[in-house]
């Protein structure tokens, strides 16, 4: 098994009742894929999200929408996306898409 | 003349004089109005080698043809004259509702000259110019200012003004509208305070007459039911724009301690999230903005108590961590000091985290700053420094020079970590986490810039932006030459978005297809999606021939040795430098430009209708 640190921001934050920081436990080989799934079915992790008066889609189906998943630092579009492979002690952040600056 | 006035005032204060001359029309159409036409006319203008802070040199202040108009985000209005900070093509832009006034009031712009015996400040009422004395006001801070006119001539009166700073020629002064409403960079305060301008306000109800009502105000509905629905509104609404922090941050990119670091350990202490839940007390929107990223914050005790709007994350990343303070409360406050004293916070946080690494490596002394511990993380110093420099008191009138010239003045190694382009201090992206920023920064006419490219969206932030036909920043780890493309598409693109009066948050979510109708009903001009492309990257080459003939090429589309050479210590961007030559030789490249110098070839500027240009800018 491995451990890794999953700090969600903003929304994503707010839908995991207010976490800032989940540890959990992966097999071995597990991928972002898996990681997702978790925090899916046991964090309860929803679909889509309200924010204000819009609606948020965060997952279609097996694919994600309007959010960024980094792994330790570094954007997983960059690395094998949703297959991107998840070491001990790995931390991955997600976020909403974001605007500003 | 539909979606202008019709008519520039120009304002010489020499003679005391102010006539009025009508907007050229072919002027308009090539260089659409805003920052693009005040170009055009400073280039055509001004001498090779004027004195930024002489009277020589001319202040142009420009709306384009959609300030004003329902158009979304069109509050906005350009500043344009030879910057004081880089001695070279300068223009800012701001926002609010002041723009919008200057139009009804009955101009489309303003071109000050010369220099006022005594300060005097310009007011227009509704077509009826005059100039008045100012004694009572100079000395005033922008706040006080704003109000003290707004009593003496009434309510209906909006104000842009300076403050201290700017009377006292700090290079990088502001010039502040809608009390704190900014045009910021490149001092353009100063060279008011040079002309003894204290402020300009304006009211009128002149109407914007529009060549195609009806179709204007369809696509005007599109646009907004496309921001209104858009990912950009519910982010920046809620958060503001200093939701990026948390993001920059992770990255490794956020500029800390003098960017010696890109990441800093307090980030849940200044971000929006930390901004909405210890100081907000209402958001604000500029003019015809579905958006409203606008904060209005509070500090309602302590020594940091303070009231106004913002701060912005440039804010945050400047006088926060850059100077490595943690505490919001002080962050905020030195951000309204530097509006009212009328400074540029970017330059001035930066500048302050320049003296506090030089103070560190014994570059700066304590005689030298008359015993003030300029160190990092020291939140009441950098206040303390604020207003030093606003005043050009003691060590503050060194540091009111701006960072490049304090490095030159000092020496001793400095120049490595001095943090400017062609002496504009850097925003609060580190390249060396995302390469393709760096680009940007290196090639923005104004000097170290982020909104010019704003290329750091798609590269830190993932943002796509729809203005542009291809945005995509594979892995902004890299220096990929083919990418860029981006930043020259992008210069180009929003450089229209100055020129028309339009905020460049919209050209993350409208197309080019969704902004032609508007500036096409506008103004009656056949203008497509091309000629909106050709114009952007005609107004961008204008400004290049601006900086070309003041003596600035390839050599100065640079970075800080920083950043070319000094490896980042931790975090993902971990052992990254910017390999920035791949990328210029490619963008020089995309823009039609002679790789060794830098100019626009004859062929280029011919293509882009600048023929005249092609003997002048050598």
């Amino acid at each position: 098994m491995i451990r890794v640190t999953v700090k969600p921001f903003f929304y994503i934050s707010d839908a995991l009742g207010q976490r800032k920081e989940i540890q959990v436990s992966l097999n071995n080989e597990a991928t972002i894929v898996d990681l997702l799934d978790l925090l899916r079915k046991l964090y309860n992790l929803p679909d889509e999200i309200r924010v204000d008066r819009y609606k948020l889609e965060l997952f279609r189906g097996d694919e994600t929408r309007s959010i960024m998943i980094l792994k330790n630092g570094k954007d997983i579009k960059s690395l094998d996306g949703l297959k991107t492979k998840l070491e001990d002690g790995s931390e991955v952040a997600i976020f909403p898409l974001v605007a500003g600056g | 003349m539909f979606g202008f006035m019709g008519k520039i005032l120009r304002v010489n204060l020499t003679e005391h004089e102010i006539t009025e001359e009508p907007l050229p029309k072919k002027d308009a159409e090539m260089f659409l109005g805003g920052s693009g036409l005040a170009s055009k006319y400073l280039f055509d203008n001004l001498e090779k080698g004027a004195d930024p802070l002489g009277p020589e040199n001319k202040l142009i202040i420009m709306t384009g043809p959609l300030t004003g108009t329902i158009s979304p985000s069109s509050g906005r209005f350009s500043a344009v004259a030879k910057s004081p900070l880089t001695g070279l093509w300068g223009s800012s832009n701001s926002g609010g509702r002041w723009g919008r006034d200057l139009k009804r009031s009955g101009y489309d712009g303003i071109i000050v000259e010369g220099m006022a015996k005594k300060p005097v400040y310009l007011v227009i009422n509704d077509g009826v110019a005059e100039l008045k004395e100012a004694a009572s006001i100079w000395g005033q801070n922008t706040k006080e200012t704003t109000g003290l006119i707004i009593e003496e001539l009434g309510k209906q009166f909006n104000v842009a003004c300076i403050g201290q700073a700017g009377e006292n020629l700090v290079r990088y002064a502001s010039i502040m509208n809608d009390v704190d409403r900014t045009l910021g960079r490149c001092g353009l305060g100063a060279v008011m305070g040079s002309k003894r301008l204290k402020a300009i306000a304006v009211a009128g109800k002149h109407q914007i007459e529009l060549a195609d009502k009806e179709k204007f105000n369809e696509a005007a509905k599109k646009a907004i039911d496309f921001i209104e629905e858009s990912l950009l509104k519910i982010t920046l609404e809620v958060y503001g724009t200093d939701m990026v922090l948390d993001l920059v941050n992770i990255k490794g990119g956020l500029p800390t301690r003098n960017w010696k670091s890109g990441s800093c350990t307090y980030a849940d202490k200044i971000n929006g999230p930390a901004i909405n839940e210890k100081i907000l007390v209402g958001r604000t929107a500029c003019f015809a903005c579905p958006i409203a990223c606008g904060r209005l914050s509070e500090v309602k005790t302590g020594k940091y108590a303070c009231k106004g709007e913002g701060p912005e994350y440039e804010s945050v990343g400047s006088l926060g961590t850059m100077c490595d303070v943690s505490d919001l409360e002080a962050i905020t406050f030195g951000h309204l000091l530097c509006n009212q004293y009328g400074l540029d916070t970017v330059s001035t946080g930066s500048t302050i985290a320049f003296a506090m690494e030089c103070f560190e490596k014994g570059i700066l002394t304590l005689a030298e700053t008359e015993g003030l511990e300029v160190k990092f993380g020291n939140a009441d110093v950098m206040i303390e420094l604020i207003r030093k420099i606003a005043k050009r008191e003691g060590i503050g009138d060194l540091l009111a020079e701006g960072t490049k010239r304090v490095s030159q003045k000092l020496g001793k190694g400095s120049e490595a970590f001095a943090m400017h382009v062609k002496g504009l201090e850097l925003p609060a992206y580190d390249c060396r986490a995302t390469k393709i920023t760096g680009l940007g920064f290196a090639t923005a006419n104004r000097g170290g810039d982020h909104v010019t490219a704003y290329v750091q969206g798609p590269a830190f932030l993932d943002i796509p932006f729809l203005i542009v036909e291809e945005s995509t920043i594979q892995d902004a780890t890299i220096e990929n030459p083919a990418e860029a493309k981006v930043v020259k598409d992008l210069e180009d693109a929003l450089t229209v978005f100055d020129s028309v009066g339009c905020c460049k948050f919209m050209g993350m979510a409208l197309m080019a297809e969704d902004i032609v109708p508007l500036i096409a009903n506008a103004t009656g001009w056949n203008f497509d999606v091309n000629a909106f492309r050709k114009a952007g990257e005609r107004i961008f080459n204008l400004a290049r021939a601006f900086n070309i003939r003041e003596g600035c090429g390839r050599a100065e589309d640079t970075l800080p040795k920083r950043l070319l050479e000094e490896p980042l210590q931790e975090g993902p961007a971990k052992g990254l430098v910017v390999n920035l030559e791949p990328l210029l030789n490619a963008y020089y490249e995309f823009r039609g430009w002679d790789k060794t110098t830098g100019k626009p070839t004859p062929k280029k500027l011919r293509e882009l209708g600048l023929n005249y240009l092609i003997e002048e800018k050598d």
